[in-house]
């Protein structure tokens, strides 16, 4: 029977993480993908030898010290991966399409705030308080510091203080307070169900820096790839765990594959969705509470995706930049599954190169879709999905297209759609549950699953545990690699890294 | 307002539907602990069981860190829940 010290089940972006960081220190690691590749949503797919992305298209926290540049000094691969940062003129620009109104912010939080003030002349205290809130939130959050990693934070009021109250206590003006939360839409928990603190977190490092990266998501995966094959990491793909066997004193003995195999390991961590976790784990080792507190978890919207190219223009002009269109300035009716208008949409016009070598203007738009509302197809697969499903898809695809020639009408006439995916797509390419994009919404007073579970060699990452998107994600698998790895080693090891 | 008599039947009623722990051991001084049997990692849970109960939000912090017998906790809820009404 083959023996591991760690099984790492998830292939995305956190379990790539742990996987090379106890790899690194000397752990003999399997990473289990569900999939037939790792990478997730990092992903990237070809249409007519163009690559399009999935599910990343930007992050934060590329700038100079930025808690991703330190992670990815750390795992040894910043070399190849090279951020194009989103800044000047036309870069971020937000619009509420109802009043025609188009604010172009600028990138870094000192010209963010600037921007707010151009637009905004009577609302200036409110800004620069909302800016101060932001700040004092980064300054208590201690694992945004790689260095400090680990170390818990005290609870602060705007850990306790949803972003709307905050909202409500600074403006009256629903166009500023539409601005300040349009970020939302980029983890996917309205304002009064988020609190001030995690708002906060993500949407200040966002002020801070936007940024894609060259050849997108792949540029992980490829990274990594190479990585684990100097340190001999095994990759099981097509494959996860069923069961759990031969515990004793909470610990799990044996790890049955759904490839058939058994397999023996000192520990395990999950990287997938809270609730997927729960159906491979005997049930009777856990507490009623802790199984209703999972079961209340709330599974984050996904998106509905539309890919193409604009033919016949200059690729030297055409971006990076995102658009970000909102019916309405209250970005609670927006990200609520009750939604009966429009949604939200985000426009990203980028450059690739295609596999022919020629440079191409492409388009990535995605809005947020709620899987109840694609309920009556849920039960079918890819390629054999009925005919109202296709003409649901056709007339989403078709306002998008409607919506993206009001903000750039000079594409009118040579914008080519390519493809379009929903949450079922996601769904069934992905194996995210409900299609989602973010894991479990991460509500105000709520406790994630992070860290160890009641079974003592089992463990819990992803970006379900700790913030959404691919920073959150990565930040957790440094956590519990710390906790696996032992707090003075993982210090030295990270400290020795980011000193080079 | 909620009554101490609310709370020590509702704080009962989370042990005995969410920990599944017998009514006989839920007095005052039994140690959450070493007499109702919860480790560090069901704290979280209790937390959550409880604000969902008493629909409240339980901070982290000094005061929760205190707490070691039902008695405390229950005279904790009490604080929380008289504070929400001023």
């Amino acid at each position: 029977m083959k023996r591991y010290d760690h099984i790492v089940v998830g292939g995305g972006i956190s379990g790539l993480t742990l996987t090379l960081l106890l790899a690194m220190n000397g752990k003999k690691v399997l990473l289990l993908e569900k999939g037939s590749h790792v990478g997730g949503s990092l992903t990237r797919f070809d249409k007519k030898n163009i690559p399009f992305d999935t599910g990343f298209h930007f992050t934060a926290g590329f700038s100079k010290g930025g808690i991703l540049t330190d992670m990815l000094q750390v795992l040894g691969i910043s070399e190849q991966i090279k951020p194009i940062f989103l800044s000047g003129p036309g870069s971020g620009v937000f619009v509420f399409e109802k009043d025609n109104l188009i604010y172009d912010v600028s990138s870094g939080t000192e010209n963010f705030r600037l921007s707010l003030h151009k637009y905004f002349p009577q609302e200036t205290l409110a800004i620069d308080t909302y800016i101060a809130k932001v700040k004092k939130v980064w300054q208590f959050t201690p694992s945004l510091d790689l260095r400090k990693i680990g170390v818990s934070g005290q609870a602060i009021d705007e850990d306790y203080l949803s972003l709307q109250q905050v909202l409500d206590s600074l403006t009256t003006n629903n166009h500023l307070k539409g601005l300040l939360s349009a970020f939302c839409v980029c983890y996917g928990v309205s304002p009064k169900e988020t609190s001030f603190a995690n708002h906060a977190r993500i949407a200040g490092g966002l002020y801070e820096s936007v940024a894609r990266l060259q050849n997108g998501g792949e540029a992980f995966i490829q990274a990594f790839k190479n990585r684990f094959s100097q340190f001999n990491v095994e990759i099981c793909c097509n494959t996860t765990i069923s069961d759990c066997t031969e515990i004793e004193n909470d610990c799990v003995g044996k790890f049955v594959l759904t490839n058939g195999e058994t397999i023996t390991s000192g520990d395990c961590t999950f990287t997938i969705h809270p609730q997927e976790i729960l159906k491979v784990l005997p049930r009777q080792y856990f507490k009623k509470a802790f199984l209703e507190r999972v079961a209340a978890f709330e599974t984050s919207y996904g998106f509905f995706c539309v890919s193409g190219i604009v033919e016949n223009v200059d690729p030297s002009n055409f971006g990076p930049s995102i658009a970000s269109l909102l019916p309405s300035t209250d970005l609670n009716d927006l990200l609520s599954p009750k939604l009966k208008q429009e949604t939200a949409l985000a426009i990203i016009r980028c450059v690739e190169t295609g596999k022919d070598g020629k440079k191409y203007c492409t388009v990535n738009a995605f809005g947020p879709e709620f899987y109840p509302h694609l309920k009556q197809w849920a039960d079918s697969t890819v390629g054999k999905r009925p005919a109202d499903y296709y003409e649901y898809k056709a007339q989403r695809v078709q306002r998008v297209k409607e919506r993206f020639y009001t903000l750039y009408p000079q594409y009118q006439d040579n914008f080519k759609v390519l493809d379009a995916a929903s949450v079922l797509t996601f769904r069934d390419y992905l194996f995210s549950p409900e299609g989602n994009a973010y894991g479990i919404k991460q509500k105000m007073g709520q406790f994630n699953l992070f860290g160890k579970l009641p079974l003592m060699n089992i463990y819990v990452a992803g970006q379900s545990a700790v913030l959404p998107g691919i920073v959150g994600a990565m930040v957790s698998s440094f956590i519990v690699g710390r906790n696996l790895i032992g707090k003075d080693t993982f210090s030295n090891f990270i400290e020795g890294a980011l000193s080079n | 307002m909620v009554s101490e008599q609310e709370v020590i039947k509702l704080t009962n009623e989370v042990f005995i539907d969410s920990f599944e722990i017998e009514k006989s051991k839920l007095v005052p001084e039994a140690n959450i602990f070493t007499d109702l049997g919860l480790d560090s990692l069901d704290v979280v849970d209790l937390v959550v069981a409880l604000q969902k109960k008493f629909a409240v939000t339980i901070r982290d912090d000094e005061r929760i860190r205190t707490i070691r017998t039902l008695g405390d906790l229950q005279q904790f809820i009490l604080t929380i829940k008289k504070e929400i009404g001023k």
